[in-house]
């Protein structure tokens, strides 16, 4: 891939509801932070424009209702995903209790080719609160990590935007890594490569 | 066979010799302009109710319709007579002009007709035809052309929003969530409609004379504007793309947009499609500067505008772009639109095109009228007329008017929609049937019968019946990605979409494929269906020819004998196309099923069982394929029995994809097989057992059988996998099963207690993993049951190890879960007793004992107390039972007498004022208990013995302890113990009485004093606040206004100031400033 040309990366943010997955996005590409809580609908994307090693990269970021599971996504929101970030709270043991689902469910619902190599992230949002209202240690979190596959692991506030941007940063990287791979591989969004007949570029005459 | 839409109804001949020379139409008039100068009206009676002919065209055609070689029905002997009253004459105005009427053009929101004539323009009034207006000034006029956005909205209401749908760039609406929410993507394409309200209603009426051309403009039926614009050229034709624009064709063939809201010309922008890059084909570039290439402009469906030139129709949108059905940037746009061309080409260059809902009529000079599919040009019908065509104009109500040579004038109807569906099935052609689905409106589809549908339900229906037929054929025909990307955006069943695929994948042999709703599937024609993992994975790397026994996907057929014994090359090279081409259709198949179990999945979850697609609510009715829901209905009518029918299918369905994707994930990737038996799935768990046992996939079986609750198969098989001695076994031994029970609660205790004994047998801890967990699975058992099934383990090695592991488990929940459970607590103890009496020497147990009886307030204190009783070791543990029944003189008797553990005695007594919840009565209660037991001890007790408890009496009152006791009750108590005490022995104890008696009345006498003191002070300040006043004389002035006080009210502040009642808010300011 030549560095001129413009990459695009499609990043999706998996967790349960309430975990911050639209704090950490907005945090990432808007550098705010809400305090109030509203759930999200459906889903919404958001884009970053990114210099990765000399190259310029556009990230949408897909952001999810929590809550909606997945059989309220349809088709065109798994396809072409380049990397997914799992998200859950420190201080709610069900939401870390729940990633390997969501990554489970990923894996199915996106029809992932190799799912060993698929790149993931998992994030372990809401640092910021007092010691001991953290559920979850760190040591317990990197457990689970290494588990699904030494998956990269951080610990982030949104709030106090700690941490985000190397999470992210790493995302970036992932993602860059995933879509070129997939450049080799032709055989990976077109199980079937027909050419349709009849159907000039711009004008059959 | 062929199509036919039109059908004929009837035939004018004109009688004098005269010819139409114009001709137009309003509602249902018809207005021609004569050769002579005159014009004719005609009515259209239409009392044939539906403006569609009825009858199916077969009725006829075999009697009446020739037809050529080249399928073109000839209409000409056909008899019109049925329609004898069609037209009924209504006017004739002779010579309205002068000269032969060149064109008619009507403004209806006017009452206009205007009338071009050797180059003159006219206007009359519509309804009687009187002279509005002669526009003298236009005397090269060569084309009028009039505009009303009234008519164009009235058009719009043929169509509904499933069309203009269709058509939008976004797939992302109804693609990207399903939640019940409708997506902001849809509002966008529903503007122009708005733009139509907001901006009222417009009409035009434009006139190209010269290089100019006078546009009118009419608002609310009131004249505007007029403006004239400078062209280059002479004007050809126009056609309004929107109320705003206008396309401009000229003489010299080049293509103008003109924005009409804007007066200044230096809008008018060229269009550059002609002639540049855009179209840069051979096709356009004969586009000649001849004046004679006639080009037609027409407006069609919303958003698409075609311009013919030659043999060429290439369509634009409103704002005169090109329309692009193939970026290829998005394949969902491009694969939506695969079945519609731009440009389209004829056979030969028509001499008029015009548009009739929703079709392309076209007719050529010789005669010939064809009826065009809009979207890609298709041929559908192709009609003779045996005279030459002058016009045709069409009205609203699907009748077309042809106008000949020779003055005859046919009358056509489109056949019923219904009957043209009939037609393209009949003869398969299923796209042109979508295509005009796409474009009818709603309520035509509506079944009076079925009120749970709306009309656009069925619309939707009848598109997704034909959809998924024509993706059928489309695979059929190898385009597996057009027929996936059609089944997944119309739901296709599953069932139908999986029988498209061979056995190995749908995983039903071909024989059972008619009865597959047969429950008792044949086993033994499944089990040769299985799927060998290693055969595929072989294939995958490309570079194997080994033995492999994978059954032939295309041919359906599994054959073991052949594939096991053919060993020959080529055999081998054959298979593995056969397998590429399996893995290729697998992973078509795998898309469609990840998304049919999506939607099956919110259908069947209980809190939403309906979503948005595609603008209609999917509810589980209309998901179910027909030819279920019919059967249903013939089983009941009720409809309980039918929802719990449906709700039967659809679990039937999730089943079939679950199992099928498994399948498919099998054959084509493995790693996913992980993932989807983990989540909640519908998978058929014989299938999976098979196949995952056949490829020896145990890791992913277990996490199957856990998912589906099916724990004791799981923990059979990891039994029988941990004796299997082969390397890289990784269920070896028991670990693997420990683990998958600390997975299971309370709800599986039988279970845990059946599947953990093997464990245990082999290492009595592996019970600690289990019932001595930090995990919630582990504190949810019953532990009184836990503590039953403990105490009745059998073959554990060793007696102590038990104890051990039923010790551990009790310590973990009195200590780790504080359960104040008697019968745990009671148990614990007795454990540490009867371990002591198996190993007399565990210090361990010993001191836990010793601390555990201690501490706990919750064993049963006399069963304890009857199982150490009169055990001589046990004394001291007995104080601990029996303080805690406070039973102290024993205690003191224990310790005092039997033991001679005195400073025990006397820290004994100590602890109780440490204790919060003791009070220190008790404490000096038995402080003095104790000073009695040394100072009358037993009788039995001997002399020497006395002097030692003597002295350690003595001891305690010469300690500082001494002086917790009450000292007349110890006086008393000293008097008349036995033996009298030398009060020299006792001098420190009375002197330190003495001193702390005499402290404490000397702190009464100052504390007295102290308190006289305070009470004359009180006593001073009270007769001085008594005391205080002032004298208020005759003089006396106010020191704020200076005048006397004399009788008013008064204000007396601390500071011994008067001043009027009236003034003291002044003054108050300034006393609080000068105290700041």
């Amino acid at each position: 891939m030549s560095s001129g040309k413009k990459t695009f990366l499609k990043v999706i943010i998996l967790g349960d509801s309430g975990v911050g997955k639209t704090s950490l996005m907005q945090q990432f590409v808007n550098g705010k932070f809400s305090h109030q809580y509203k759930a999200t609908i459906g889903a919404d994307f958001l884009t970053k424009e990114l210099i990765i090693d000399d190259k310029n990269v556009t990230m949408q970021i897909w952001d999810t209702a929590g809550q909606e599971r997945f059989q309220s996504l349809g088709v065109a929101f798994y396809r072409g995903a380049d990397c997914c970030v799992l998200v859950y709270d420190v201080t709610n043991t069900k939401s870390f209790e729940s990633v390997s689902s969501w990554r489970d469910e990923f894996l199915v619902q996106a029809n992932i080719k190799d799912p060993e190599n698929f790149p993931f992230v998992v994030i372990g949002n809401k640092i910021d609160v007092e010691e001991n209202k953290r559920l979850i240690s760190n040591k317990k979190a990197t457990t689970l990590c290494s588990n699904l596959g030494s998956l990269p692991y951080f610990e982030t506030s949104a709030k106090e935007a700690v941490n985000v941007e190397q999470a992210f940063d790493v995302v970036a990287r992932n993602a860059l890594q995933q879509e070129e791979n997939e450049e080799y591989n032709e055989d990976y969004s077109d199980a079937i490569n027909i050419h349709l007949e009849n159907e000039p570029s711009s004008c059959a005459c | 066979m062929s199509i036919q839409i039109v059908a004929p109804i009837a035939l004018l001949v004109l009688n004098n010799k005269r010819s139409i020379t114009a001709s137009a139409v309003y509602g249902t008039q018809l207005f021609f302009g004569l050769n002579d100068g005159s014009l004719m009206v005609y009515d259209i009676k239409d009392d044939y109710g539906l403006n569609q002919v009825s009858k199916t065209p077969n009725d006829h055609s075999s009697k009446k319709v020739d037809r050529n070689v080249a399928g073109t029905d000839i209409f000409e002997d056909y008899d019109f007579s049925q329609g004898s009253n069609f037209y009924k004459f209504k006017k004739e105005v002779n010579k309205i002009v002068d000269k032969p009427i060149d064109q008619l053009e009507i403004l209806p929101d006017m009452n206009f007709l205007v009338i071009l004539s050797n180059g003159l323009v006219s206007i009359f009034k519509l309804d009687d035809f009187t002279l509005e207006e002669k526009l003298v000034k236009f005397k090269h006029a060569n084309l009028v052309k009039s505009y009303s956005n009234i008519i164009e909205n009235g058009l719009d209401t043929n169509l509904d929003e499933s069309y203009i749908y269709e058509n939008s760039d976004e797939d992302y609406s109804d693609t990207v969530s399903l939640a019940a929410v409708n997506s902001e993507f849809n509002l966008n394409n529903h503007t122009t409609k708005e733009e139509v309200k907001i901006n009222d209603y417009r009409s035009y009426l434009c006139i190209a004379f010269k290089r100019k051309l006078m546009v009118y403009s009419f608002v609310k039926n009131e004249f505007n504007s007029k403006i004239e614009y400078n062209l280059n050229d002479k004007v050809k034709n126009l056609s309004f793309l929107s109320t705003e624009l206008l396309l401009i064709v000229t003489i010299d063939n080049n293509f103008y947009l003109l924005n009409l809201y804007e007066e200044d010309e230096r809008f008018i922008k060229k269009l550059p499609f002609f002639t540049t890059s855009v179209v840069n084909s051979t096709s356009f570039s004969y586009f000649n500067k001849s004046n004679s290439v006639k080009i037609s402009l027409l407006k069609t469906l919303p958003h698409i505008n075609i311009i013919s030139k030659e043999s060429v129709g290439l369509k634009i949108n409103d704002n005169g772009e090109y329309i692009n059905y193939n970026h290829g940037r998005k394949k969902a746009i491009s694969m939506k639109n695969f079945n519609r061309k731009n440009p389209l080409l004829w056979l030969k260059k028509p001499d008029i095109i015009k548009y009739w809902f929703p079709y392309l009529v076209l007719s050529y000079g010789n005669e010939i009228l064809e009826i065009r599919n809009l979207e890609n040009g298709n041929l559908i019908q192709s009609i003779a007329i045996r005279s030459n065509i002058k016009d045709f104009v069409l009205i609203e109500g699907n009748y077309l008017i042809i106008i000949t040579d020779d003055g005859k004038i046919h009358s056509f109807s489109q056949v019923t929609y219904d009957s043209q569906l009939d037609q393209f099935e009949k003869i398969n052609k299923i796209d042109e049937a979508i295509s005009l689905v796409e474009k009818l409106p709603s309520k035509l589809f509506k079944r009076e019968f079925d009120e749970d549908l709306t009309e656009k339900d069925e619309k939707f229906l009848k598109l997704r019946e034909y959809q998924i037929r024509y993706a059928e054929i489309l695979f059929h025909n190898k385009k597996y990605e057009q027929a996936m990307y059609l089944f997944i955006s119309f739901m296709a069943p599953p069932d139908i979409v999986i029988s498209l695929f061979p056995p190995i994948v749908k995983g039903i042999s071909s024989n059972n494929d008619d009865n597959d709703n047969d429950d008792s599937n044949n086993n033994n024609n499944n089990d040769a269906l299985l799927i060998n993992l290693e055969d595929i994975n072989i294939f995958n790397e490309n570079d194997a020819f080994g033995d492999m026994t994978l059954p032939s996907p295309i041919s359906g057929r599994y054959s073991p004998t052949t594939a096991e014994t053919s060993t020959v090359s080529e055999n081998n090279g054959k298979k593995i196309v056969e397998r590429q081409k399996l893995i290729e259709s697998v992973r078509s198949l795998i898309p469609y099923l990840a998304d049919a179990r999506r939607k099956l999945s919110k259908l069947l979850s209980p809190d939403s069982s309906k979503f948005e697609w595609k603008g209609i609510t999917i509810s589980k009715r209309l998901y179910i394929p027909l030819k279920h829901q019919h059967e249903h209905q013939h089983e009941s009518e009720q409809d309980q029995d039918q929802n719990q029918n449906i709700d039967k299918t659809l679990l039937k369905l999730a089943e079939q994809v679950d199992t099928v994707l498994f399948r498919c994930y099998l054959i084509s990737s493995p790693g996913l097989i992980g993932p989807l038996l983990r989540v909640n799935n519908y998978c058929d768990i014989s299938t999976v057992e098979k196949n995952l046992t056949r490829n020896q996939m145990y890791k992913e079986l277990i996490d199957f059988y856990h998912g589906k609750n099916l724990h004791e198969k799981s923990l059979k098989l990891l039994k029988r996998l941990s004796s299997e001695q082969n390397n890289g076994n990784v269920f070896e031994g028991p670990i693997a099963t420990v683990q998958y029970l600390q997975k299971l609660n309370n709800n599986d205790i039988g279970l845990i207690f059946e599947y953990i004994q093997w464990p245990i047998e082999v290492d009595y801890n592996y019970g600690k993993e289990i019932f001595i967990n930090d995990s919630i699975e582990s504190e949810s058992l019953d532990k009184f049951r836990v503590l039953e099934f403990l105490e009745n383990l059998k073959n554990i090695s060793n007696e102590l190890n038990k104890l051990d592991l039923i010790e551990t488990y009790l310590e973990h929940i009195i200590d780790e879960l504080n359960d104040q459970t008697t019968k745990f607590h009671t148990k614990l103890a007795e454990l540490y007793l009867k371990h002591l009496e198996l190993n007399k020497n565990d210090k361990e147990i010993w001191d836990k004992l010793e601390k555990f009886l201690q501490i706990s307030n919750y064993y049963d204190f006399t069963k304890i107390l009857k199982l150490i009783d009169g055990k001589q070791n046990y004394l001291i543990m007995k104080t601990s039972v029996l303080s805690k029944l406070s039973r102290h003189d024993e205690v003191f008797n224990i310790l005092i007498y039997e033991c001679g553990e005195y400073d025990m005695a006397l820290n004994y007594c100590l602890k109780f004022y440490e204790k919060p919840e003791q009070n220190e009565k008790l404490g000096n209660k038995l402080l003095s208990l104790l000073l009695s037991k040394y100072l009358d001890p037993l009788p039995s007790v001997d002399n020497a013995k006395e002097d030692l408890y003597f002295n350690k009496a003595l001891e305690i009152l010469s300690s500082p302890s001494g002086l917790c006791l009450d000292f007349l009750e110890l006086l008393t108590k000293l008097s008349n113990a036995k033996r009298k005490i030398p009060i020299s022995q006792i001098s420190n104890f009375l002197k330190l009485n003495l001193n702390q008696l005499t402290k404490e009345l000397n702190r009464s006498i100052i504390n007295g004093n102290s308190l006289k003191l305070s009470n004359t002070k009180l006593k001073l300040t009270r007769s001085l606040t008594k005391n205080e006043s002032i004298i208020i004389t005759e003089t006396s002035k106010c020191s704020m206004c200076k005048k006397k006080l004399g009788y008013s009210v008064l204000s007396w502040f601390p500071d011994g100031t008067v001043v009027h009642y009236g003034c003291s808010k002044l003054y108050k300011q300034q006393f609080d400033d000068k105290n700041q």
